[in-house]
């Protein structure tokens, strides 16, 4: 298991992003894949095939913008360009970087 | 080419000598006009058909403007429309004058000319087909094709309405001699523009001199009258005059007063009586409360959510003055999905739909239902935006709010976007409609709790409370107000708050 503090995130166009562990682990989608018993566990690279390298990068940033501003209370919003706007729509929701909560599975 | 407009009209034969090309033209082109010998189609039609040469030695006429169609061609492509058929180049120049203006950024000057001698440029080559108005193709979303073309909108100036012209002058008028007292009542007026209210907030009141008393610039104290008039919807510039102190929108036809009426922290008496009015704004009680001078607020005759469902006991034992009766807390998801069991019935549709089958369902103040069956672990308290009011938004809500500020054209096309691509999450067209109205209606929404601003509602419920102390009817006291959270954490206040158990 890789225990480094930063974690790679790769684009589908093949763009690298190396993020610190702990700000990506605001999405739900990649702490499952560096909790579970899968390969992004050991390597520390999680690939993202339905992610454009510029949009990506737009989350990269907001990984770093949540991590530093996280006890804050008065936030600048963040600038998000429009043209990459429903692709980043589609991109947080994949990464769970939405306001919806986890089901309990009901057995 | 003036020799042109005597010829007979053209040949019962299907070929002319210009070879393939014109059968191609007859085939494709709707009924052919009869006049149009020399905006041949397909000479213009593209720029890489091997035909090109020999068109230039054909028509002599036609050189002289070859390189403006190369020059513009990004600029026209899009605009073709199979109508430019019928302009010929001899009759053509006084209707195609007269032609509504077509969107294009930068006409050059000498592109008229180029129309006047041939319209024909607009047709579009042999596989060219204009799709503009159709179905847009897949993957090439339009609105962000070019800022060029975002910033022209080809959007006629309503016309101002008989009333509207009437109270423009009025407000002129009182601008000019300084009244304060703008009387707007009574005119029928169905909507009012931004223009037309703008310049009220320039009234400066003339101040009294006399002898003795020494000079003194008096604040100024906006009174605005408007009741007795049809206004559909609050005039949202209203909201921008600060030293507006009273406003009475008495008998229209309101159903909803925008949140963005907290900014007048100047009022002092608000009349809001014999509207449409469902629920208010909680920001009216922010305004009457610390916030604000609110003193008077007459809400008679409004036919209020829930009102006729309110036991009068309820009414009498709660006319304490804090928070008194409200309804379950509605949590939602970012994509519009409610969670708990409970649902606020405050849709248009459940208002319609049998009012009086619907329970008004209440709550003790001290309680508060959570969802249940949703998992909520420690870790969720800082990474979630959901729990957790504090930090950044989610990544969603930046989106989604950087997509509300879009001007409403293209709003429509990403409407469009998300109805018919499924890869997007479930619902969020209708949240990002929903958040749109809210932005249009004056800056979006307040959280109720915490004061800080939002995109979405995650959190909503409604609280009814003493509106106006003078009002003789007992069944009036309450009004419903509804509230608004930015996260599951911000609910009203209760004893305990029990949140879902970590698992």
């Amino acid at each position: 298991m890789s225990d480094s503090k930063y974690i790679t995130l790769i684009s589908y166009d093949g763009f690298e992003f190396v993020v610190l562990r702990e700000a990506a682990l605001i999405s739900e989608t990649i702490r499952a894949m560096l909790r579970g018993p899968f390969r992004e566990a050991q390597t520390g690279r999680c690939e993202f095939g339905e992610i454009r390298g510029p949009v990506l990068e737009k989350v990269v940033e907001y990984f770093h913008y949540h991590h530093a501003n996280r006890d804050r209370t008065d936030v600048p919003d963040m600038d998000i360009p429009v043209d990459i706007c429903l692709e980043l729509l589609m991109a947080a929701d994949f990464l769970g970087l939405d306001s919806k909560p986890q089901m309990r599975d009901i057995s | 080419m003036a020799d042109e407009e005597s010829l007979p009209t053209l040949p019962k034969t299907p070929f002319n000598g210009s070879g393939s090309k014109r059968a191609w033209a007859q085939a494709n082109a709707p009924p052919p006009p009869s006049v149009s010998t020399s905006s041949d189609p397909a000479v213009f039609s593209s720029d890489d058909d091997p035909a090109l040469e020999a068109y230039e030695s054909a028509r002599r006429h036609k050189r002289r403007y070859l390189g403006t169609w190369y020059e513009q061609h990004l600029a026209l492509s899009s605009d073709s429309a199979m109508g430019d058929h019928s302009s010929s180049p001899v009759v053509g120049s006084s209707p195609i004058v007269s032609r509504p203006l077509r969107r294009k950024p930068g006409a050059k000057p000498h592109k008229r000319e180029f129309r006047k001698l041939d319209s024909g440029v607009f047709m579009g080559g042999p596989d060219s087909t204009d799709t503009e108005g159709d179905v847009p193709s897949p993957y090439t979303p339009k609105f962000f094709a070019s800022p060029a073309q975002l910033r022209v909108s080809p959007r006629s100036q309503p016309q101002l309405s008989e009333a509207e012209t009437f109270a423009r002058e009025r407000i002129r008028k009182c601008v000019e001699i300084g009244e304060q007292n703008v009387d707007l009542s009574g005119l029928g007026l169905n909507s009012l523009s931004t223009e037309t209210i703008a310049p009220i907030a320039d009234i400066e009141p003339i101040p009294l001199v006399v002898k003795g008393v020494s000079f003194r610039q008096a604040d100024p104290d906006i009174k605005v009258y408007l009741y007795n008039n049809n206004l559909r919807d609050f005039p949202l510039s209203l909201v921008n005059i600060e030293p507006l102190t009273l406003l009475t929108l008495r008998n229209n036809d309101l159903t909803e007063i925008p949140t963005c009426i907290g900014k007048l922290k100047n009022l002092d008496t608000l009349n809001l009586a014999q509207n449409k009015l469902r629920y208010l704004p909680a920001e009216i009680l922010r305004l009457m409360g610390d916030d604000g001078k609110l003193m008077m607020l007459h809400t008679v005759s409004n036919p209020w959510w829930m009102a006729e469902k309110l036991s009068f006991q309820a009414v009498i034992e709660n006319s304490g003055p804090n928070p008194l009766i409200r309804t379950p807390v509605e949590f939602l998801g970012s994509n519009g999905r409610v969670y708990s069991r409970f649902r606020l019935p405050l849709s248009d549709e459940d208002l319609a739909e049998s009012i009086s089958s619907l329970e008004l369902e209440v709550e003790d103040p001290s309680e508060l239902e959570m969802p249940e069956n949703v998992s909520y672990s420690e870790q969720d308290d800082h990474s979630n935006r959901l729990f957790n009011p504090k930090g950044a938004r989610s990544l969603f809500e930046y989106a989604l709010k950087t997509l509300t500020r879009l001007p409403e054209p293209e709003l429509e096309e990403v409407n469009y976007w998300l109805e018919v691509d499924e890869g997007y999450p479930e619902g969020v067209g209708a949240t990002l409609n929903k958040a749109a109205a809210a932005q249009r209606s004056g800056g979006g929404l307040t959280c109720s709790v915490c004061s800080r601003g939002m995109v979405i509602p995650l959190t909503r419920w409604v609280e009814f409370h003493k509106a106006s102390a003078n009002t003789k009817l007992e069944r009036e006291l309450l009004v419903p107000f509804l509230k608004v959270g930015c996260s599951w954490k911000c609910v009203p206040e209760v004893e305990q708050k029990n949140l879902p158990e970590s698992n």
